[in-house]
């Protein structure tokens, strides 16, 4: 009997050891580093991306990218078709950044081409998501950006935007959007001089783009919804005067950002959303006023917040006329107020929702000098 | 009786009941019990976690008027040797389906995340060979390795813990929003994944100290399990949505996967990794119990020659379905199994005790 | 069937001495007469007249009188000055107030006489006296007690054992002064009768488990049992384990610890080490070393060994199972760095790793008989230039030269000899299970381990105590190493009869008051 069970414990192994059935040796794979989606004809996606290989040589290391671009039915379709070019295995587990066309969101809904993303355990969950102006095909057929691949320029460029709470921090895993209650906004690349940059962010109302933001409004966006990062400058416009227009211009550094978001609900079922922000800053540019005097440096916190409170505000209706409700609105309703939320039309409802937004600051330090 | 050999101290079986508890709902928990109980669904496990915990109890009560004696043992007193063969072969046949269902959730899960290609017949395989090696051992060795993989378990609480940078508390509320009767249906639910606080069972006369003791230990085993899996189910309403949850029937590992530390991406496959052991665990003390059940439905006192015989058993039943439908076809079965196994009969045999005053005349025994 | 089996055996001949060559002692032995040649005539047959035994014959006190000797064993000026000398200057007819040796017995049984001829005893027998002597006069010739080359300690004894039964005992003794040290000799080995000693304080270690390995002593019966490894196969649980039972150090404060941890020494005659019993896992990454530094630094060098451990039997299996196939879990940036490195080789990572682990252990095989003056040179030759030339023809990856070479760096670090073996040898079977089944299969081979860890017992005490069963006051001494004062019960491990080894000591030399 032991005799029997030895044989079969052996014929067990002899199998096993014969085949390694889901082996993906690193060797014969081709990681892309980045992929885009365009629209392209009769329904159908244009699809580029660009392979990132590393020539090891006794000089040291090169880096270099192949672009490549095919036009599918589907994302996955892309993938097929991708690997039938490429040389080697195609893998886009190690994706970094996800561009994606302009039209492409204006247009369509972009859910389906994300699925496989969803689906495949092998996916790259954490990839950056960014718009493009115009098509994201041009973006990355530039190849290289200085001795970076596109790539790893992109990543990196979003990267550093994400800390300096110019754009926010999303990936592919955060903009699965059901029923979640909130719209996402994603950074918006634009191609000037043949170099991308980052013109602003793009408002989303559910799977559609339907407004922009610029630089400046995006950093106040953020403060507005609670995502302060590390770092976050602000230059404003505090003055008019006759005087050389260097004067005119204040930059602070916020330090801290608190934010209170109340949703009120009057006797009619309707909301009324209060907006605070409190922040703590410090003076890093400031040569018109002499901030030793306690009466100018209270007067400059009074012109900068009042000058906040207005961009706010106008951040607020550009969110409200491209119906993005950025700040989670629906899923306080949703928490604080069920029943409400059942009665209400959220579509109809969100852009005429009074806001009442406020932004104080205290400065705490205005650097080596006052 | 009772050697020396096999005796393990409280605290050794607190272990050894939280392992046999915790294995693979860690995973499918979440998702089966937001299905009915929304964002109410930690509330649903803290009461099936209750209700396991008044099923603890009435074994230990069972146990406890029959010291010295394993349930095998005391059974066909209470109910007669025909009627309690049937039911033993009953449990015995529990045990086997119990632990094939565990190990066709676990192919599952490997092959939907990691291996698409390899035959889950192989891993299963390679599975059961390596609990055969440890169930053949009697208890006191099983539990030493239970408690040296402990630590396991804390190591998943861990990595789960960083889902917290990005949970959303807000999903928690509105507490209450699914009503009463949904959470119940939750709870008989989440029942499945408490199961495993019967190798009480096997391993009540094994104990040393008081039957107080191990009334304590097996309470704090099962509160210990009740807060995990609460933890998890927890952490799973405050990141995911229920929408989300129809979707994803492994929410943790799909949380799990998005993070990115500094040293390692994709720290899912360190948590399926670390996951196998944990499920390792369960499937070695199931094939402990079925291989007790079996060899002593034969009259045998030891049971490692009816290892590897249970084992080939549970292989085939594991690697038999092979579509969603078939494993839920299964589950049903084994969930009747476990309901009258583990629910009905315990408090029947607990109340014919009690009635018919059958008990073992108390043996004056030095712990 | 029987035709394979006939085939698979064919070799083996039942082995039969020719009759009459061989010859066995007698069961009872022999009474010794009081005719002087039949005795010899006696011993002369049972040593089957081999050249080296030497007679003297004399008169002493008007008697005639022989002494028999080995002259291979025998160290002749013993003879000339405690036996010939006073017994050819005397007139006492009573050689016990004549002979000033020791070691001198009184013996009728001539069987016994042969054996103490072996071992270097000379007989003296007397005419017509039925009883004869046997005076110890073997000679001695044994090397200086050095530290042992392969068990060096920075700090502390530099003193080791050495192929003389004697002086280890006396090693031993000079450490332990207690009245409890307690020798029980042996003789071991139907042909080769060594003599073998177990030591052990009488008050300390477990009574079962010195029956137990005394009836496992006894049990042998094999012709050679010519050192202390043969005699430890023999005696230990599980030879198929990969894991040593037993601890063999040639050490004596190490031994000196052990017997006072309440563990039992065999020390044998022609064999330079102890063997230790019963060992535990942790036991062999001790080493004195600890115990001669500073509690913090012997507590990290501690935790640095058995983490050791862990590395290297998981890092290569990690980098395979990584490369084979769950590359995501690579940092970003290092990601593609690895992935050139790692392009140009041709073949899977598997037997890249095995080609390499081979080499380093024909290197390490190689240098061990190299002579002196060679291997410096050739250990630069096999690191750095094989090393380099391999990578730069493409036969295998920088990321690889990398691991295997910690690995190899790790798994030295375990102060046993044989524990490092081992640890070498359960790599392979890890790194196969990660070809084959990446993380999973890690999972499995490393579960197995740990499973047969768990189920080993080394004379009936857990081998992998104080982890498994999970003593945490054990720790204290196993996993880290607390200062002296704290270390206040003994290890469970061995089983000692008594835990507490002082008393209420506290840092700063103080003592605890009423």
């Amino acid at each position: 009997m032991r005799h029997a069970i030895r044989a079969a414990a052996l014929a067990f192994l002899a199998l096993a050891a014969s085949g390694c059935w889901d082996q993906q040796l690193l060797k014969d794979e081709r990681n892309i580093s980045i992929g885009g989606i365009d629209t392209a004809s009769k329904g159908l996606i244009r699809a580029t991306v660009s392979i990132r290989d590393i020539l090891v040589s006794e000089s040291g290391s090169k880096d270099t990218s192949e672009v490549h671009s095919v036009v599918a039915r589907s994302t996955d379709h892309a993938r097929e078709l991708l690997d039938d070019e490429v040389s080697g295995q195609y893998s886009s587990a190690k994706m970094r950044v996800l561009v994606l066309g302009e039209e492409m969101v204006r247009s369509r809904d972009i859910m389906p081409y994300l699925d496989v993303y969803y689906r495949d355990p092998r996916s790259p969950l954490n990839a950056r998501v960014a718009i493009a102006q115009g098509k994201a095909e041009d973006i990355i057929r530039l190849k290289m950006v200085g001795p970076k691949t596109i790539g790893l320029h992109i990543d990196n460029l979003l990267k550093s935007m994400e800390l300096q709470s110019q754009v926010p921090s999303v990936t592919i895993q955060t903009l699965h959007p059901l029923d979640r209650g909130f719209d996402f906004s994603l950074p918006y690349l634009k191609l000037t001089d043949g170099m991308p940059k980052v013109e602003g962010i793009a408002l989303f109302n559910g799977v559609h783009m339907t407004g922009k933001l610029n630089l400046d409004r995006s950093k106040i966006y953020l403060l507005l919804a609670g995502e302060k990062n590390k770092n976050l400058r602000i230059t404003l416009k505090i003055q008019n005067d006759d005087k050389d227009e260097g004067y005119d211009y204040t930059t602070i550094d916020v330090l801290k950002a608190r934010r209170k978001l109340k949703i009120h609900v009057d006797k009619e079922g309707r909301p009324r959303v209060a907006l605070n922000v409190r922040l703590r800053v410090s003076v890093i540019e400031d040569p018109s006023n002499h901030l030793y005097k306690k009466e100018v440096l209270h007067k400059l916190e009074k012109t900068l917040s009042e000058r906040l409170t207005n961009e706010a505000d106008s951040v607020v209706a550009t969110m409200q006329e491209a119906r993005h409700d950025g700040f989670g609105i629906a899923r306080r309703i949703m928490s604080f107020y069920p029943n409400l939320w059942r009665k209400l039309d959220w579509k109809e409802v969100y852009p005429s929702i009074p806001f009442d937004v406020g932004v104080t600051l205290d400065v705490i330090n205005t650097g080596i000098i006052r | 009786m009772i050697k020396n050999k096999e005796r393990i101290t409280p605290g050794q079986l607190m272990i050894l009941i939280v392992q046999t508890q915790i294995g693979v709902g860690v995973l499918f928990l979440p998702s089966t019990v937001e299905a009915k109980a929304y964002n109410d669904a930690w509330i649903a496990v803290i009461l099936g976690g209750g209700a396991s915990a008044a099923l603890l109890l009435a074994i230990w009560a069972l146990g406890r008027r029959f010291p010295g004696m394993v349930f095998f043992d005391f059974l066909p007193l209470l109910m007669g040797k025909p009627l309690g063969k049937i039911v033993h072969t009953i449990y015995a046949v529990m045990f086997i389906a119990e632990c094939g269902v565990i190990l066709a959730q676990f192919g599952d899960v490997v092959r939907d995340w990691i291996f698409s290609s390899t035959p889950s017949w192989m891993i299963l395989g390679l599975m059961l060979a390596v609990s055969v090696y440890m169930a053949v051992e009697n208890l006191r060795f099983i539990t030493r390795f239970f408690v040296l993989t402990f630590i396991l378990i804390f190591v998943l609480i861990l990595i789960a813990l960083y889902a917290y940078r990005e949970a959303e508390w807000l999903y928690a509320l509105p507490i209450g929003n699914a009503g009463f009767l949904n959470i119940l249906k939750g709870s008989a639910l989440s029942m499945n994944s408490f199961y495993g606080f019967e190798i009480l069972l096997f391993a009540f006369p094994f104990v040393q100290g008081s039957s107080r003791s191990v009334l304590k230990a097996g309470m704090y085993a099962n509160l210990f399990s009740t807060v995990v899996y609460a933890f998890l189910v927890f952490t799973c309403v405050l990141v995911f949505t229920p929408l989300e949850l129809r979707l994803i029937p492994q929410p943790i590992l799909y949380m799990v996967k998005a993070l990115s530390f500094t040293v390692f991406e994709r720290a899912d496959l360190y948590f399926l990794a670390i996951w196998t052991v944990v499920v390792l665990t369960t499937v070695m003390a199931y094939l402990y119990m079925a291989a007790k059940s079996v060899s002593s439905l034969f009259g045998k006192s030891r049971h490692a020659g009816t290892v590897p015989v249970v084992a080939a058993m549970i292989w085939i039943l594991a690697i038999y379905p092979h579509d969603q439908d078939m494993i839920d076809w299964m589950q049903r079965i084994v969930s009747a199994l476990t309901t009258l196994t583990l629910v009905v009969l315990p408090t029947l045999l607990l109340v014919i005790s009690y009635i018919r005053k059958i008990e073992r005349k108390e043996q004056v025994q030095k712990g | 069937m029987g035709f394979i089996k006939r085939m698979l055996t064919n070799n083996r001949k039942e082995s039969k001495s020719p009759p009459g060559i061989t010859r066995r002692a007698p069961a009872h032995g022999r009474r010794a007469t009081g005719d002087i040649a039949a005795n010899v005539e006696y011993v002369h047959d049972a040593l089957f007249h081999t050249d080296d035994l030497q007679e003297r014959s004399f008169e002493q006190a008007d008697r005639p009188a022989l002494l028999v000797y080995l002259s291979s064993v025998c160290d002749l000026a013993k003879i000339h000055e405690a036996i010939l000398k006073p017994l050819l200057n005397s007139e006492d007819k009573d050689p016990e107030r004549i002979i000033p040796a020791a070691d001198m017995r009184r013996l009728t049984d001539l069987e016994s006489g042969i054996e103490l001829l072996l071992r270097g005893y000379t007989l003296l027998f007397r005419h017509e006296r039925e009883e004869f002597y046997a005076i110890e006069t073997a000679v001695i010739v044994q090397r200086s007690v050095d530290e042992p080359s392969n068990e060096k300690a920075v700090q502390g004894a530099h003193n080791g054992f050495i192929e003389s039964l004697h002086v280890n005992l006396q090693l031993v003794r000079r450490q332990i002064g207690s009245r409890n040290l307690v020798v029980r000799r042996y003789s071991l080995g139907n042909m080769t009768k060594t003599e073998a000693s177990l030591v052990y304080l009488n008050d300390l270690a477990d009574p079962e488990i010195v029956e137990d390995i005394d009836q496992r002593l006894r049990a042998i019966d094999a012709d050679n049992l010519m050192n202390g490894y043969l005699v430890l196969e023999y005696i230990e649980d599980r030879s198929f384990s990969p894991f040593p039972q037993i601890l063999q150090t040639e050490r004596p404060d190490r031994v000196a610890a052990n017997l006072l941890e309440g563990r039992v020494a065999l020390l044998m005659e022609g064999t330079s080490a102890a063997l230790l019993m019963p060992s535990s896992f942790f036991v062999f990454y001790q080493s004195p070393d600890d115990y001669n530094s500073r509690s913090l630094a012997g507590s990290f060098i501690r935790l640095l060994r058995l983490f050791s451990f862990l590395i290297t039997i998981t890092l290569p299996a990690y980098y395979i199972a990584v490369v084979s196939f769950h590359y995501e879990v690579i940092p970003m940036e290092l990601f593609y760095q690895i992935k050139g490195s790692v392009e140009r080789i041709p073949y899977p990572p598997i037997l890249e790793a095995l080609f390499m682990e081979l080499t380093i252990e024909l290197l390490r095989e190689a240098s061990i008989r190299l002579p002196t003056p060679v291997s410096q040179s050739i250990g630069i030759v096999g690191g750095l230039v094989i090393g380099d030339a391999v990578v730069r023809v493409g036969l295998v990856s920088y990321p690889m030269i990398i691991v295997v070479a910690l690995t190899a760096i790790a798994s030295f670090v375990v102060p046993s000899h044989e524990m490092s073996y081992s640890v070498r040898l359960l790599r392979f079977p890890v790194m196969i299970a990660a070809s084959m089944f990446g993380f999973i299969g890690i999972a499995f081979c490393l579960t197995a381990i740990f499973v047969h860890l768990c189920k080993l017992k080394s004379f009936g005490t857990p081998y992998f105590a104080p982890v498994a069963p999970f003593r945490i006051l054990d720790w204290k001494d196993a996993l880290v190493r607390l200062p002296y004062w704290k270390l206040n019960e003994r290890p469970n491990d061995p089983r000692p009869q008594k835990l507490v080894q002082e008393r209420r000591s506290k840092e700063g030399g103080r003592h605890d008051q009423e």
